[in-house]
């Protein structure tokens, strides 16, 4: 199946892990601050994944295929 | 609040019995000042200073104890174990950020534990919370009851094993931002020889917010109000200077750099010594500048009459010339039919009437404006009829006026006149013409004289204005220097004097009280701030800080910096948030840039921006400290929301594969092929123009939108297509996130009804329509159905029983969709309907007076007060719920709808890109001649910048505004709230003077 999804799937829930973990262990900041940036840095993540996600899955089984224009057209 | 001093001291005095035994724990807050220690500590830079920790009985000092320092979740930051003795004192502070050490400081007094204490043993403690520094240091066994109780439990004698806690207490430790901060209404007695440095002092902190307390009093009947008085009036003075200073074409020094606060700055300047100083300076300036007029006027008549001594000079040396030679030729008997046109006829007439019957001409001679001197000859001439004789000559540079002091173009004049009456015709003329007349001597010999004085009073009196303004200017300059200083402190001591008036007085006119804000977490410093200022002024009793109770909504006051404080702002201009609601800026943070970056997808413009905003980033410093344009100004103020909003568009060019509308395979190659011949570029396949390309492989483009879309017929279709899909699922993504921080608002401020009745109708509503045509446009997607969407959502109204046929996505879907129609109708009364019941049968409970014991203690006081309001309110509160519930519904559309503004704004940035690219840019490539092309890239340049740099970036960023501001925010924001505005020094500006 889509093999291609899930992949980049995992690399998006990496991306959000290295950059929940880079705060705590690089920019500790304190419990509360921490959470900030974690939430920042998810929403961000998620943000980016809803739009990859949907505009892989808007291609992956096409109704209509891209005709191109002819010459001079 | 010395009483558990007094206890405490108590306690220490019984030392003999274990159980009284006191240990007494002080928390200092030592990350401004360090205590001094002996032996001294060296903490590295590097390291982070955590505590001081200091045991009297024992000696013992750890400092820094690193070793011992556990750090645990859950509201726990720190553990620190110590031994502690009977009648121990300890003194334990934090070196790190106060905020997040010492909000509890708990002696955890017990047998030795293997592990220390997390939350969970804490549990029991959390209503002994203690501010990082609070005042009761000393405990009595009353107050530390959970230790105590840990202590009789197992008396196991002394030395016990204690406990320090550092933490928030909290279990969840509160994320920043999300919630405003915790404010106390705060009351001070302020003993009146302190008060005005306690204000200081306070100003300084900029962490209270003071409260008028006496708003009826109109300003001049406060106390404080001659100070304003005097504060104004030498504001005053100072504006003086500044103006005299601007005049003189100095330039007062540059405003002072403020590091070492306000004791540092102002310690040496005292405002009555100011204020005498000032007096006397403008009184030395004042006179300076007369004594200067009156020397520029002196000046400027004795040039006008050195002017008139020149010209009238000239005239009479003329005319005597001309008349000494007809006077000869008369006498040498030629004949004088050849008169000269020179010649002055008055002259010649005089000079024929015989000697007895001359009558005695007058003469006046004076300077006029020249744009006055044709009206002036008219109306002489008419005055005297005809009987006069006027010579002028022009000044040849412009003349000061003495009057006005302005440069003026001015003519010299000689009136000549016969008689009396006609010199007081002529000198009233003279005065309505604002000509001055200069008296001017006949004689030739007094005429050189009075030449030679004046060119010499002249000449002195140039020394003198030179020497005049020479100490007009030092004085400026001297002035200059401190005038930034003075104004400064003027400005602070105005603030303060006003905030003074803001305090009541006691009827012994003894202390002043004082009300106001301050947040929980600063209570501390500002306690510390308070024992500073009243010992700075001697005072001898210190100032009384007390929390008063009140059912006053506190200001909303959130603790941003230069990053979060743009967001904060976006959502401020929206609304205040209610004190301690959800705040929706720590979402937009992100969302209000991505939403920004999704109608604004195109990485070639999403770089230029980028580099713009970090044009401004990296040079913050330097643009903090100047003032900017208000264009600047509002782009300097949202540089992170720019960059944000650049890298997410840089992101979203990659999705939307757009580099100023050219397309890229970064990610690999198209996943379309040729139909019959895969193997064939897409320029040699015939049936690419026909019948278009095919995918062959399972895969899609791996990242983002395929190439080979690009400039293709069916382009627009696909990404339309798409595009209006993406922003139906983002925007009931957003929606839903929105009516679950209503679910927080509802917990966090112990509103079940609000949940029960509103949150999760809501939810189900949304879901059960929108929700599911999220739901249908991904199944469609993934399993390449041709059903049709729309028909689905409208028959699912219309018929819902129906057959979907050829439209059905999935297996059960009809009763799914019955289901689904079924719970959206539902949620509606379920909206409408409970809440406004359950309040009125609760209010009805509640005046059965069946519910009193489940009242808070505050509450039954008032209880009767309340219901009246309550029942008076009933029918308002069901409109209210109508209101809601209605908007809620139609909303859920309109809002739903409202977002397709993501696909119109994102489909217009790449046509008009494509528009620039292939109409200017393209164009004027083909063409071989290298000026055509040159205005070919400059027009696609100013294009792109003009068109979709600035006013696409405008466009897209006013959407996102309000995507957040309508869509979002009204699903849970209130915004009512009024913000925390703390009386500081730092935000006085300019303007306040």
């Amino acid at each position: 199946m889509a093999a291609g999804f899930l992949l980049t799937t995992l690399y998006f829930a990496l991306a959000s892990l290295v950059g929940t973990l880079g705060i705590k262990l690089g920019y500790d900041r304190g419990t509360s601050a921490n959470k900030l940036h974690m939430l920042l840095v998810n929403t961000a993540v998620i943000c980016c994944y809803l739009m990859w996600a949907i505009v892989w899955m808007a291609q992956w089984q096409p109704l209509i295929v891209p005709i191109l224009k002819a010459e001079g057209e | 609040m010395n009483q558990g001093m007094q206890e405490g001291g108590a306690g220490l005095a019984t030392t003999e019995d274990p159980y009284n035994a006191s240990v007494s724990i002080e928390v200092a807050d030592y990350s401004n000042d360090l205590p001094v220690i002996d032996p001294p500590i060296a903490i590295p830079a590097s390291q982070r200073v955590d505590f001081i920790l200091e045991q009297e009985n024992s000696d013992a000092r750890l400092h820094n104890p690193g070793g011992e320092v556990n750090q645990s979740g859950g509201g726990v930051d720190y553990v620190l174990e110590v031994p502690i003795l009977a009648n121990d004192v300890i003194r334990a502070g934090g070196l790190g950020p106060m905020d997040e050490l010492g909000s509890v400081l708990v002696p955890f007094l017990g047998p030795r534990i293997n592990k220390p204490p997390s939350y969970n043993d804490l549990a029991g403690l959390s209503t002994h919370r203690q501010g990082p520094r609070f005042a009761d240091h000393g405990h009595s066994r009353e107050q530390r009851d959970p230790s105590l109780t840990a202590l009789q439990r197992a008396p196991q004698g002394w030395p016990a094993t204690g406990y320090i806690i550092f933490g928030t207490g909290d279990k969840m430790a509160q994320m920043e931002l999300f919630r405003s901060e915790e404010m106390n209404l705060v009351q001070l007695i302020i003993p009146s020889e302190s008060a005005h440095d306690t204000v200081t002092y306070l100003a300084e902190l900029g962490l209270l917010q003071f409260k008028d307390l006496n708003p009826d009093k109109s300003p001049f009947q406060r106390t404080y109000a001659n100070q304003v008085k005097r504060c104004g009036e030498m504001a005053r003075k100072l504006r003086y200077f500044r103006d005299q200073i601007t005049k003189a074409g100095l330039t007062p020094a540059a405003r002072p750099v403020v590091e070492n606060g306000w004791s540092a700055h102002t310690g040496d300047v005292d405002l009555d010594d100011l204020e005498v100083k000032l007096s006397e300076l403008e009184s030395e300036l004042t006179e300076i500048l007369g004594n200067t007029d009156k020397l520029n006027r002196t000046q400027a008549e004795l040039t006008e009459l050195h002017s008139v001594l020149q010209k009238a000079g000239a005239f009479f040396s003329a005319a005597r010339d001309n008349a000494t030679e007809a006077q000869r030729r008369e006498l040498d008997g030629l004949s004088s039919s050849s008169e000269d046109m020179d010649r002055p006829l008055l002259l010649e007439q005089e000079m024929q009437v015989e000697p007895s019957k001359q009558v005695r001409l007058g003469y006046v001679s004076g300077v006029v404006p020249k744009a006055k001197a044709l009206a002036f000859e008219r109306i002489l001439f008419r005055a005297t009829r005809g009987n006069m004789f006027l010579k002028q000559a022009p000044i040849e540079q412009p003349v000061t006026d003495p009057a006005t002091g302005e440069k003026v173009e001015k003519v010299v004049f000689v009136v000549f006149f016969a008689g009396e009456r006609a010199r007081l015709k002529v000198t009233k003329i003279c005065e309505a013409f604002g000509a001055n007349r200069y008296p001017f001597p006949e004689e030739a010999a007094r005429q050189r004289q009075v030449k030679i004085q004046v060119a010499s009073r002249l000449n002195e009196l140039q020394q003198t204005l030179e020497a005049g303004n020479h100490h007009r200017d030092n004085l400026l300059t001297t002035i200059g220097i401190k005038l930034e200083e003075w104004s400064l402190l003027v400005r602070r001591e105005k603030a303060v004097y006003h905030t003074l008036n803001m305090l009541s007085i006691d009827v012994t006119r003894k202390c002043l009280v004082a009300e106001g804000w301050c947040p929980v977490a600063a209570k501390s410093r500002i306690q510390d701030a308070l024992v500073k200022a009243s010992f700075h002024s001697n005072s001898q009793v210190g100032t009384i800080f007390q929390v008063l109770h009140t059912k006053e909504l506190p200001p909303t006051y959130y603790k941003t910096n230069k990053f979060t404080g743009a967001f904060q702002e976006i959502v401020d201009a929206y609304g205040v948030g209610r004190y301690r609601e959800a705040n929706p800026g720590v979402f937009s943070i992100i969302t209000f840039p991505f939403l920004f970056a999704v109608m604004f997808g195109d990485w070639g413009h999403g770089i230029i921006l980028l580099l713009a905003a970090l044009y401004l980033v990296l040079n913050e410093k330097k643009y903090m400290s100047q003032k900017l344009g208000d264009i600047m100004d509002m782009a300097f103020g949202g540089r992170y929301v720019i960059l944000l909003m650049s890298i997410f568009s840089i992101y979203t060019g990659f999705i939307y594969n757009e580099f100023f509308s050219v397309p890229f395979k970064i990610f690999g190659n198209s996943a379309y092929t040729c139909r019959d011949h895969p193997e064939l570029p897409w320029d040699q396949c015939e049936s690419a123009t026909t019948v278009g390309l095919i995918k062959l492989r399972d895969q899609p483009y791996p990242f983002g939108l395929d190439p080979a879309w690009h400039g293709s017929r069916s382009e627009l279709p696909f990404t339309n297509s798409l595009k209006m899909k993406m922003s139906i699922l983002l925007g009931v993504t957003q929606m839903n996130v929105g009516i679950l921080l209503s679910y927080f608002n509802g917990k966090f401020f112990n509103k079940p009804l609000n949940i029960w009745y509103e949150f999760v109708p809501q939810i189900l509503f949304l879901g059960s329509l929108f929700g599911y045509l999220s739901v249908l446009i991904i199944v469609k997607w993934c399993t390449g159905s041709q059903a049709d969407l729309y028909h689905v959502m409208i028959y699912m109204f219309l018929s819902p029983t129906d057959d979907l046929g050829d439209n059905q996505l999935f297996v059960g879907q009809r009763t799914v969709q019955i289901i689904l129609l079924a719970i959206a109708f539902v949620s509606v009364p379920w909206m409408l309907l409970p809440k406004p019941l359950i309040l009125k049968k609760q209010h009805e409970q509640r005046l059965a007076g069946r519910t009193y014991g489940a009242l808070g203690g505050s509450d039954t006081e008032s209880v009767n007060g309340d219901d009246e309001h309550e029942e008076f309110e009933f029918g308002e509160i069901f409109v209210h719920q109508m209101i809601h519930t209605i908007e809620f519904v139609l909303g859920a559309v309109s809002n739903t709808a409202s977002y397709l503004r993501l696909w119109a704004l994102s489909l217009a940035h790449a046509e008009l890109s494509a528009v620039f690219y292939e109409r200017v840019l393209l164009l004027a490539l083909e063409y071989d001649n290298i000026i055509i092309r040159l205005i070919g890239f400059i027009v696609f340049s100013i294009a792109t910048l003009g068109v979709l740099l600035v006013m696409e970036t405008l466009s897209a960023f006013l959407h996102a505004l309000r995507l957040h501001w309508v869509e979002f925010m009204n699903k849970f924001y209130m915004g009512d709230g009024y913000k925390f505005h703390p009386f500081s020094f730092a935000t006085l500006t300019e303007d306040d003077d």
